[in-house]
């Protein structure tokens, strides 16, 4: 009896092992680049949103000043005035600006229109066809 | 016939060190990938602890307070909630100096937020306001 399991007994093919540990190295790297990846532009996106929120709140200390200096009497160049209404705008980024409207009557003032909006003038796209209706 | 047992177990060492070191790289990888994700983290954290500070500032501004004379220092924990014990966060308001006559109508601050167990700063913000003449 014993005899016979010692001759059934065949060790495990050759190359198993190997292909089943590449597989799982395999597996392993692309994990761990995916994992690496996804923190880069995770990274990349805060990056982008830090520097949002500073161009914003630089933009606004801009606007703030403008009017701080409206309120003492002068009138910086880059300001509109209509009567009492002046309107002036301030760069956020390439693509966004400040755009602030106030009422200023001596130190009291009235903030209009304090918002943010693009920079860049709108193109409409016209490389459709569609119908007009005739 | 020659036995293939050696050749098998010397292809299995063989597999298991390519493992180890392969496993081990990836370990470093996903190493570095949790410690940019937590560090991206906080800074996400400061990014919107710093806005908060900065707001509540001008809010507060509007109700008779303000970073205008005194600085001031906020602790919050790693979930960003204000707490007294065991802080993660540690937000401080200066206030900046601004040019006469311009000081008048318009007051600037500098908000930091550290990461209080290394007392690296993660990020910071200047922002202005409007002075209430009374």
């Amino acid at each position: 009896m014993e005899r016979r399991t010692k001759e059934r007994f065949s060790p495990p093919a050759l190359g198993g092992s190997s292909l089943l540990v590449v597989f799982a190295v395999l597996c392993l790297t692309v994990f761990a680049l995916l994992s690496l990846s996804t923190v880069r532009a995770d990274g990349r996106l805060g990056d982008v949103a830090a520097d949002a929120v500073a161009g914003y709140y630089q933009a606004d200390a801009q606007a703030q000043e403008i009017l701080a200096r409206l309120r003492m009497g002068e009138v910086p160049a880059e300001v509109e005035s209509r009567g009492s209404v002046y309107r002036y705008s301030c760069p956020i980024s390439d693509s966004q600006q400040l755009n602030v409207q106030v009422k200023v009557e001596g130190e009291d003032y009235q903030i209009l229109c304090w918002q943010t909006t693009p920079s860049g003038e709108w193109e409409p796209d016209n490389r459709l066809e569609l119908w007009d209706g005739e | 016939m020659k036995s293939k047992a050696p050749l098998v177990m010397m292809e299995q060492m063989v597999m298991i060190l390519v493992f180890a070191l392969a496993a081990a790289l990836c370990m470093r990888a996903f190493v570095l990938s949790s410690s940019l994700s937590e560090e991206a983290e906080r800074r996400d954290i400061a990014v919107l602890l710093c806005e908060n500070a900065a707001e509540s500032c001008k809010g507060m501004q509007k109700l008779g307070g303000g970073a205008e004379t005194e600085p001031y220092t906020v602790y919050y924990d790693a979930g960003g909630f204000r707490t007294e014990t065991d802080p993660a966060y540690r937000v401080q308001v200066e206030p900046l100096e601004v040019e006469e006559p311009l000081a008048q109508t318009l007051a600037k601050a500098v908000v930091r937020t550290f990461d209080e167990a290394t007392g690296k700063e993660l990020y910071h913000l200047e922002f202005a306001w409007q002075r209430e003449v009374s």
